[in-house]
């Protein structure tokens, strides 16, 4: 016995190609790895209990999942290590992308598939790797669609693949270079389950012609190496916790009672960004804060709201789903709130909008657009300055924190407008 | 001066798992989980994945190695993970997912807050084995209750999840820094004794937990499997053996280690309010006018869903006749979690369920007012 070989009995019937990829796998292992630095990765199917038959680590996951689950291994794991994935025709079919996207990434493991033309634990149905004019469970008159070509997928993300059949001289040779080589390799080994495919085609599959099985479906056999330059796929995390940044209270504001507001606008006028500022701005005037934005998915287009609940203590944040003030900035924004605005809420609206709606009761003029992307924060420096919420300095005090530049300036000349 | 945050419960729940020593995210981007996933990019740790069937195996692979990987989602995409998750539970293996819900069925409403996952999250797994459910009962309680998530999974080497919603991830709210908690860090117990003495599941600890191997190259064999298996990991068909490994799974932890509900207790209160997750603010206000207004009501915010804490639930019962389960789904999904541990006695047990919309505490009140109102 080789050190990858194990002492347990193996679960296939006889004449089953997995026993010969096995062997083949082990030996090839056995020549260039050590057990405790190699991993195995096994999923559902005949083949995926090939675990017990290794000596080196191994785990035995879900149908079709091998590659992904390897992937991670292989990211996350020391240097030095080989991770092997081992799975059939079958998973390779459900687990399709998994395969591509561990190519994609070039993960530093070699996946083998297995591809005996069948599922063969549940009754020998066709895979998506059945070649044509195959018989199985489920194509009684010979498969009529066509497989995919795994290698050529393969190929197209430059990475080391090969293909070969259990009927092989050479399939110990392949397998070996593939589990040598640096980055993401994938063999696929076509092989007979004795019974079902071989019984079900035994004019068209036999140990001695596998390969010629796939060349007549126009299927290649060989190994191709990877795409030079190609580096794996390494995952190296540096933790950087995050700056919570706190800001201090440093004024009162005279507000006694919770009120809630909302700025219903337009995407691009700055209508988050404003009430946030107006947010932090309550926060150094001692209020407890909820701000909660809503927009359409696609956030460019349409209406921009914010609701901002303040209030001396936390318990009034929740007080009421009613407004007390609401205040529009364009037809977008109406349009959002027309539906629960009224009642006792004041509704202010910018200037441009008179004539444009119909609310009772509601108020224009309040300020002036100030530039489109000014527009909600010239909305919320209307209310700093009509209201009795912040206290006065908060505002300006948090506008001065922003960032130098163009929009600071534009913003200190409104706040000092308003005020 | 006092110090404050004007921030959201995604940024909280990054930094306390990230506390709790997360080095591992695998991320899918879905609303309103994804400010989580951006935050974990920004921390350094987290590798995208094309699905969340992937971000399933990303992370069991990663604590196979040693990390303490974490992901999450909403409810479709925690549909996907179901077949990990249940994998994961069987191989045991330590993961945390933070469950941020939103309106269902299916793709249902993306931006809209629910609570309609509580079930869902705990009963994702055939044969009811159980996962660690916790949830935060505000902002400042996102980073303690995420750090014990992680914490859980460790310790139980379990899937675990942290339940919470969009209005709790996406609110921006003033948040007091000196509120948010650091537990005592737990670690997955290692093999200690002699490598050859190693059982992948045999090691056990006073919790019935298996102790772990890293896959660090000594000279051991490490398996896992997904299927029924024997203590050495070995696939096996059912049996004594497999039984026996497979029962230890509803039985790991002891119920010290879950954090007790927040509790607002009036002297004598007759009126029990109960919620979870960001109701727990408007029902928590809604026991505090109740009692300003003469009618005394006790509050308790629930902080693990699963288990459930029996005793700490118990504690709060002593006076109270009248319970009000407060959540923002339609039936009252929670309750019936609550009512089939028959922990009520001769309490009445009312609903106040709400869906698609935010419960304010007025409403809560003015519901419990009237119910009463009709008791009395």
């Amino acid at each position: 016995m080789n050190s990858f070989e194990c002492a347990l009995p193996d679960p296939w019937c006889p004449g089953c190609g997995h026993h010969t990829l096995v062997k083949e796998l082990q030996s090839a292992l056995s020549r260039h790895f050590e057990p405790h630095r190699t991993v195995l990765v096994t999923d559902i199917g005949c083949i995926g209990m090939a675990d017990n038959q290794f000596t080196c680590h191994t785990v035995h996951g879900l149908h079709g999942r091998s590659p992904a689950l390897a992937s991670a291994i292989a990211m996350t794991g020391r240097e030095g290590f080989k991770i092997v994935a081992l799975m059939g025709d079958g998973g390779a079919s459900i687990g399709l992308s998994h395969i591509l996207e561990a190519a994609r990434l070039n993960v530093d493991m070699t996946l083998i598939i297995s591809n005996n033309q069948n599922y063969g634990m549940t009754g020998g149905q066709h895979s998506a790797y059945t070649l044509p004019g195959i018989v199985t469970a489920t194509t009684d008159a010979g498969y009529d669609g066509r497989p995919f070509d795994i290698i050529s997928l393969a190929a197209t993300l430059g990475v080391m693949r090969a293909r070969t059949s259990t009927g092989s001289s050479g399939l110990g040779l392949v397998l070996e270079r593939s589990l040598l080589h640096r980055g993401f390799s994938v063999v696929e080994v076509l092989s007979l389950c004795t019974t079902y495919s071989a019984k079900m085609n035994r004019e068209t599959l036999s140990p001695a012609g596998l390969e010629d099985s796939f060349g007549s479906a126009g299927l290649s056999s060989g190994l191709h190496e990877a795409s030079p330059g190609m580096k794996p796929f390494v995952f190296s995390p540096e933790v950087r916790h995050p700056n919570l940044k706190s800001i201090e209270v440093k004024y009162v504001s005279p507000l006694k009672q919770p009120v809630r507001i909302m700025l219903a606008g337009s995407a691009g006028q700055g209508i988050q960004s404003s009430a946030g500022l107006f947010c932090s701005a309550a926060v150094i005037s001692g209020l407890e804060v909820d701000m909660c934005g809503d927009y359409p998915v696609t956030v460019g287009k349409g209406f921009s709201a914010a609701s901002m609940a303040l209030s001396p203590d936390v318990d009034g944040l929740s007080s009421s789903a009613d407004y007390t003030t609401v205040l529009i900035t364009s037809q977008d924004g109406y349009s959002y709130c027309r539906s629960f605005i009224g009642g006792r809420a004041a509704v202010v609206l910018e200037r441009s909008l008179e004539g444009e709606v119909s609310i009772p009761g509601c108020s224009f003029a309040g300020f002036s657009l100030h530039g489109r992307r000014n527009t909600g924060f010239a909305a919320i420096a209307w209310l700093a300055s009509n209201s009795s919420i912040l206290a006065s300095e908060a505002l300006h005090e948090m506008v001065a924190a922003l960032p130098a530049g163009a929009r600071r300036e534009s913003l200190m000349r409104i706040v000092s407008e308003s005020l | 001066m006092s110090e404050r945050l004007f921030t959201d419960g995604a940024s909280l729940i990054a930094s306390g798992a990230l506390k709790a020593g997360v080095d591992f995210f695998a991320g899918y981007p879905i609303t309103p989980a994804s400010s989580i996933y951006s935050a974990m990019v920004r921390a350094g740790v987290a590798v995208s994945a094309p699905d969340e069937i992937t971000v399933m195996q990303y992370l069991t692979g990663a604590s196979i190695n040693g990390c303490r990987a974490m992901t999450a989602t909403s409810g479709p995409g925690y549909l996907l993970m179901a077949e990990g998750l249940g994998a994961a539970l069987a191989m045991e293996i330590p993961l945390t997912v933070v469950l941020v819900q939103r309106l269902g069925p299916a793709t249902g409403s993306a931006t809209k807050n629910a609570q309609g996952d509580v079930l869902m999250a705990e009963h994702i797994i055939s044969g009811g084995f159980p996962l660690p459910v916790l949830c935060p009962s505000s902002l400042e309680d996102c980073h303690e209750m995420a750090f014990h998530t992680v914490n859980c999974a460790e310790a139980l080497r379990t899937p675990a999840v942290l339940l919470t919603e969009k209005d709790m991830v996406l609110r921006k709210r003033s948040v007091d820094p000196s509120l948010l908690r650091e537990p005592d860090i737990l670690h997955r117990r290692r093999h200690a004794g002699p490598p050859e003495q190693f059982l992948p599941y045999g090691s056990l600890d006073d919790r019935g937990v298996p102790a772990f191997m890293p896959l660090d190259g000594s000279h051991v064999q490490v398996r896992y499997t997904a299927s029924t298996h024997d203590e050495k990991a070995i696939l096996r068909n059912f049996s004594e053996t497999v039984r026996s490994v497979t029962e230890r799974l509803f039985n790991k932890g002891d119920l010290s280690m879950f954090p007790e509900s927040v509790k607002s207790l009036s002297p004598g209160a007759e009126i029990l309010i109960v919620s979870y997750g960001f109701t727990c603010y408007a029902a928590g206000a809604a026991a505090a006018l109740l009692t300003r207004s003469g009618t005394a009501a006790s509050f308790l915010g629930i902080r693990t869903l699963f288990p459930v804490l029996r005793d700490d639930l118990g504690s709060a019962l002593s006076d109270v006749k009248s319970v009000f389960i407060v959540e923002e789904n339609h039936t009252g999904l929670y309750r019936k979690a609550l009512l089939a541990e028959g922990l009520f006695g001769g309490c009445a047990v009312h609903s106040i369920a709400a869906m698609g919309r935010t419960l304010t505490s007025a409403e809560i009140a003015a519901v419990i007012s009237g119910k009463e109102a009709g008791r009395l």
